[in-house]
């Protein structure tokens, strides 16, 4: 009760300040120069999704990260965080919404935003920056302009410039691809399979030899959340980013419909019925990205798509005392015939999901955008992303360096708890390669050599948008055409149905529908293209 | 006065014992599996499959040190405690006023009452509507009343207490009014006693509501403060979910190998205090109360 | 209304124990209901209940339409009345073999037992249902062991329920059973005692006079069971279920939470809800009009 008092008061002073400001012309202005930090303190209030869940980092709110504090001493600009249940983060922020009553920063906004952001723009909840782009943003404009997929990406259908996203610093290459137990293909003596059929001999070899359960771990979609198992023929599966619909050359398709996907799952039916796949595959809803652990950790998996930090890492992460030993390592994804260049796979997306919006709540808008522009200037970038310089980074070469107290940590967290505890992410330069301080070689050579060796991501879709009428429409189509395409895939693969019915299947799907979906997609693609 | 029991009888007893005694392991194992599970040693779990009889590996707290190791937990177990007893008592004063008011055959309009209770069992406004009433029409957003106000009057609570009231004979009102009793006193004095085992468990069932009880501090409370503690624990169930990922940081970040432990330790946490709740609800089960409080 | 106004006269005492009680109905449960109104529209957070577009019966067409229709409503009239068929009468079992019981201590520790499965979150009973009887779990195993087949029993349609049911029952069945045992302990113990002075044997005694004891507490259960049976939680089915299995196991309100996970559709999830609302409405009366007309119990 007291510190909400004190708050209270706080905001009530940090108000009148600013009218006051005002009056003397030290922000409000527009031609006025607003320099960091500010001579009087402010408070501003924001929404975002909590760091953590981890009871053992002990922080509960952004303002407990030491990085946080030294950015409010840099700024003089005090948050007050407002911070959803973990877990229940849609709900909380549709409240949010829903009863009108906006903090004056909105994190997280394009990912939970129901309906995109020109439409947060149009229902009145947060503002345009267009007008701040030249001037109070003129770090965050540098930075998206350098080069057009990136402005492209930033950028609404509608020509607004929405609110300020994480941008990808430096371009970031594909961390998630196949991965392979090259202990097991070295005591086979086999070498690492390039196409399909020496995939199926090595599994094979794998089942005869080491009993698997599950020597090709796929998920419950029958394939990996960036399709790049299925990419040799051509195809998306469910659950995969884009849905099962791809980009080619400009033409939105619906993979599932496709001769590659029947082919594709031909394949899986054979692979399942020589048990070379999981049995189980389909009944395991949680791990969708990574095989679970009763899997992998006990051999009962030979190969899998992983995500390139855990590579080097998998021996301690719980394998059992007949795997203690194990070497996983990445490898490129599966062609139908040897020299094929790969279209789908983990994309060099420019930007996040994540982005931070000013509301239409917000007092001093153009405060706050000067504010959230700090965050592509270098200095409060590393601020945010690297700590205080000397205790949990040093500059070495002029580039920083964590320092052991990030690395090796003394209270024994991992490097990864370690930087969620004592640094946090601003929005603007998103410099995801922090991390790669902490990957070992092979994550490194998975990221920079062999993923995007044989493929490209040029079948992804990309980041559009629907209006609201397109995407309840889309929701009322896509909601059926979903389901029958992951109840049927399932059963191919099991044989409960015949796939001499796949043409039967293909003509269901487009009676509910399907065509009107895709050209929904098109829809948004073009205008994306238009942008 | 002992009854001889005949063969059928005994052939019978036998086999209620049996039975019993069978159902209560089926009870008891998967609940056993929990709690030798919550002790285990995190790396070994992963790896078992099938029921752990004893802790894999050595005797291990580490599960309970992390979920104990929340800084909020202490305030959690507070407000829950807050919610539990002061909720229960408002729910109980409302539900009894209530069944009490709507037993009541004098009433010449207690069906139209019933219907008009009814009704809001199968219909609700849903979500927003509720949150914008609680929020601008009684202003309890982010105060603890949000938590227990709202959610007080159990339609069904009330209707299982309202036939436990007409259980009670309508000889016994009568008189008491010949007497000169109030309708107040009647409830407390009379009906109230005389329906113990009912009140009991209703005030059970408020009860461990209350304490399981996360959505309405979820939509309603802003400061962290006054979080219950299943909402607490919630979030470090979370730990292991995979939910969606946006950068390869935040996937090594859900790959804990702790979190199929943390799951079993934080069940524990969570139930025990209000398992040791049970017992006294117990003893109020006990044949007889009718009659004592009749002849009395 | 003047009755009503006489009504109020006569019982004064009542109808002010009621008042705060109505109060409180009207404040939380009535007041959010013009909430309904977005079932007719396409609600918008800027539009409001009263701004937003007006659709009609759009979103009860859209369901309607749905291909899944008719297999939503088989699916969940199905796992809800199996359920009811088997874990109603279950609870009732359990209290009545209870109450059979004279060994205190046993009494007392099965009771307590029986009730503890209640406390175990779902989200671990159902992963604890998925690793019992996966292909190698030890309820599998013991499957296997009896002569049956090696699979993931979870995973096949034909399964479904009936695991669904069981664990229901694993979970329930004790804090179910509670209610009925303080029935029970409300029976006039001199009622048995006359039943045996006059002959009557246990069966006799459990068919004039136990079950006679506790059937209002039954018949009021079942009725506002009934107001049930078209709202089969989707926490549960989702996750149980698999893509196998969703022809036995999807039921309306998982497939409303999926559509829901893609576009969060107030409206259409509104109209679903509405929809429930109705049917389970119609069949709450018809329950309590039966009950009225043959057992002299009802809620109204």
């Amino acid at each position: 009760m007291k510190t909400r008092k004190i708050w209270a008061l706080t905001l009530v002073l940090a108000l009148l300040i600013g009218a006051m400001g005002g009056v003397t012309g030290s922000f409000s202005a527009k031609a006025e120069e607003i320099t960091f930090p500010l001579a009087e303190p402010i408070t501003l209030t924001a929404w975002r999704v909590a760091a953590t869940s981890d009871p053992k980092l002990g922080i509960t709110t952004y303002n407990d990260i030491e990085a946080v504090q030294a950015w409010e001493k840099a700024t003089n600009v005090h948050i007050e965080w407002q911070i959803p249940p973990s877990g229940q983060e849609q709900e909380n922020f549709n409240l949010m919404i829903a009863s009108g009553d906006y903090p004056d920063l909105i994190f997280d906004v394009a990912q939970y935003y129901v309906g995109g952001l020109d439409k947060a723009i149009s229902d009145g909840v947060i503002v345009p920056l267009n007008d701040y782009m030249d001037n109070r943003l003129s770090d965050y404009n540098a930075l998206i302009s350098r080069n057009e997929t990136v402005y492209k990406d930033c950028k609404t259908d509608e020509g607004n410039f929405p609110a300020v996203y994480f941008i990808n610093t430096p371009d970031q290459g594909p961390w998630y691809g196949m991965a392979i137990r090259q202990d097991w293909l070295d005591e086979l003596g086999l070498a690492a399979p390039v196409t399909y059929d020496d995939w199926h001999t090595v599994l094979k070899a794998f089942k005869d030899k080491y009993g698997s359960k599950s020597p090709l771990w796929l998920n419950y979609h029958a394939g990996d959340v960036f399709s790049v198992f299925s990419a040799g023929y051509g195809v998306s599966v469910l659950g995969a980013s884009g849905a099962g619909f791809i980009n080619v050359d400009g033409t939105v398709k619906y993979s599932p419909i496709e001769d590659g996907y029947r082919d594709y799952i031909t394949m899986l039916h054979e692979w399942y019925e020589e048990g070379l796949i999981d049995p189980d595959f389909y009944s395991n809803t949680t791990a969708t990205y990574i095989p679970p652990d009763d899997l992998w950790a006990t051999g009962n998996a030979g190969a899998w798509p992983d995500i390139y930090t855990l590579l080097d890492i998998r021996p301690y992460m719980g394998a059992d005392e007949n795997n203690k030993d194990m070497n996983v390592v990445p490898i490129a994804a599966p062609v139908r015939n040897e020299g094929d260049t790969l279209h789908l796979r983990q994309y060099n997306f420019t930007r996040g999901t994540n982005a931070c919006a000013i509301s239409t709540a917000c007092k001093n808008p153009e405060l706050a955008a000067a504010y959230l522009n700090l965050g592509s200037k270098q200095e409060y970038a590393w601020l945010a992303y690297y700590g205080v310089e000397g205790d949990t980074y040093n500059v070495v070469d002029g580039k920083p360096v964590y320092t052991d107290k990030i690395l090796h940590n003394p209270d024994g967290l991992s490097a990864s708890d370690a930087m969620t505890k004592f640094c946090f992410r601003s929005a603007g330069m998103y410099i995801w390669d922090r991390e790669l301080q902490t990957a070992g070689p092979k994550a490194l050579s998975a990221i920079n050599d062999i993923w995007p060796s044989n493929a490209d991501g040029n079948y992804m879709m990309p980041n559009i948008t629907m209006t609201s009428d397109e995407a309840n429409r889309y929701s009322v189509l896509m909601g059926d055409i979903s389901t029958f395409v992951e109840e049927n895939t399932t059963k191919f693969i099991l044989g409960s149905r015949d796939l001499s019915e796949w043409d039967s299947y293909v003509q269901s799907v487009k009676s509910m529908g399907v065509e009107e979906a895709v050209s929904l997609q098109q829809a948004a693609l073009d205008r994306f293209n238009g942008r | 006065m002992k009854i001889k029991a005949s063969p059928s009888r005994i052939a019978f007893l036998i086999f209620n014992y049996c039975f019993l005694t069978l159902l209560g392991l089926a009870f008891i194992v998967p609940v056993w599996h929990v709690v030798m599970a919550s002790f285990s040693d995190a790396a070994k779990l992963t790896s078992h499959t099938g029921i752990v009889w004893w802790p894999l590996g050595d005797m291990n707290l580490g599960g309970y040190r992390i979920v104990l190791s929340s800084p909020s937990i202490g305030t959690g177990y507070a407000n829950t405690a807050f919610y539990v007893i002061v909720g229960t008592t408002i729910s109980m004063v409302l539900t009894i006023m209530g069944a009490y008011a709507l037993s009541r055959k004098t009433m010449k309009y207690r069906n139209v009452f019933m219907l008009f209770i009814s009704f809001t069992m199968l219909f609700n406004g849903g979500m927003i509507p509720t949150y914008m009433v609680v929020k601008n029409v009684v202003h309890m957003y982010d105060t603890r009343w949000a938590v227990i106000v709202p959610t007080a009057i159990s339609v069904f609570n009330l209707i299982i207490l309202r036939t436990g009231f007409q259980q009670v004979p309508e000889s016994l009102i009568e008189s008491a009014k010949l007497d000169g009793a109030h309708e107040w006193t009647i409830m407390f004095r009379i009906i109230v006693p005389l329906s113990k085992a009912t009140i009991a468990v209703i005030i059970l069932y408020y009860a461990v509501g209350l304490w399981n009880s996360w959505f309405p501090a979820m939509i309603y409370l802003k400061g962290r403060d006054k979080y219950p503690l299943q909402l607490i624990l919630r979030e470090i169930l979370l730990l292991n979910d995979t939910g969606v990922m946006t950068t390869s940081a935040d996937a090594v970040k859900n790959v804990q190998l702790e979190r199929n432990l943390v799951k079993y330790c934080t069940i524990i946490v969570s139930t025990v205090p209000i398992m040791c709740f049970y017992p006294f609800i117990q003893k109020y089960f006990t044949k007889g109360v009718m009659i004592g409080a009749v002849k009395g | 209304m003047k009755s009503f106004l006489l009504d109020i006269k006569k019982n004064p005492g009542i109808y002010l124990i009621l008042l705060p009680v109505l109060i409180w109905f009207i404040i939380f449960a009535y007041l959010p209901m013009f909430g309904l109104v977005m079932a007719f529209e396409n609600y918008t957070p800027k539009g409001g209940f009263f701004g937003s577009q007006f659709v009609g019966f759009k979103h009860f067409a859209d369901f309607f339409g749905s291909v899944y229709f008719g297999r939503l409503i088989r699916n969940t009239l199905l796992i809800s009345l199996l359920n009811l068929l088997f874990n109603f009468p279950a609870t009732i079992i359990l209290a009545l073999l209870l109450n059979e019981v004279k060994n205190k201590v046993f009494k007392k520790t099965l009771q307590t037992v029986s009730y503890l499965p209640y406390f175990i979150s779902l989200v671990i009973v159902c992963g604890l249902i998925a690793t019992f009887t996966a292909s190698d779990g030890p309820i599998t195993e013991l499957i296997v062991g009896l002569g049956g087949k090696r699979q993931n029993y979870l995973g096949q349609p034909e399964y479904f329920r009936t695991i669904y049911i069981l664990s229901d029952m694993w979970q329930g069945l004790g804090f179910g059973s509670i209610i009925y045992l303080a029935a029970l302990s409300g029976i006039d113990q001199e009622l048995y005692e006359a039943a045996s002075l006059d002959g009557a044997g246990h069966i006799q005694q459990l068919i004039h006079v136990t079950l006679p004891g506790i059937s209002t507490t039954i018949i009021t259960l079942l009725i506002l069971r009934m107001g049930t049976l078209f709202a089969v939680g989707y926490e549960k089915i989702i996750l149980l279920y698999s893509t196998n299995t969703y022809e036995t196991a999807d039921v309306i309100s998982s497939y409303v939470y999926r559509k829901g996970l893609q576009e969060f559709n107030y409206s259409y999830s509104s109209a679903v809800g509405l929809f429930n609302s109705v049917i389970n409405t119609t069949l709450l009366v018809a329950s309590n009009k039966l009950s009225k007309k043959f057992t002299e119990t009802s809620l109204f």
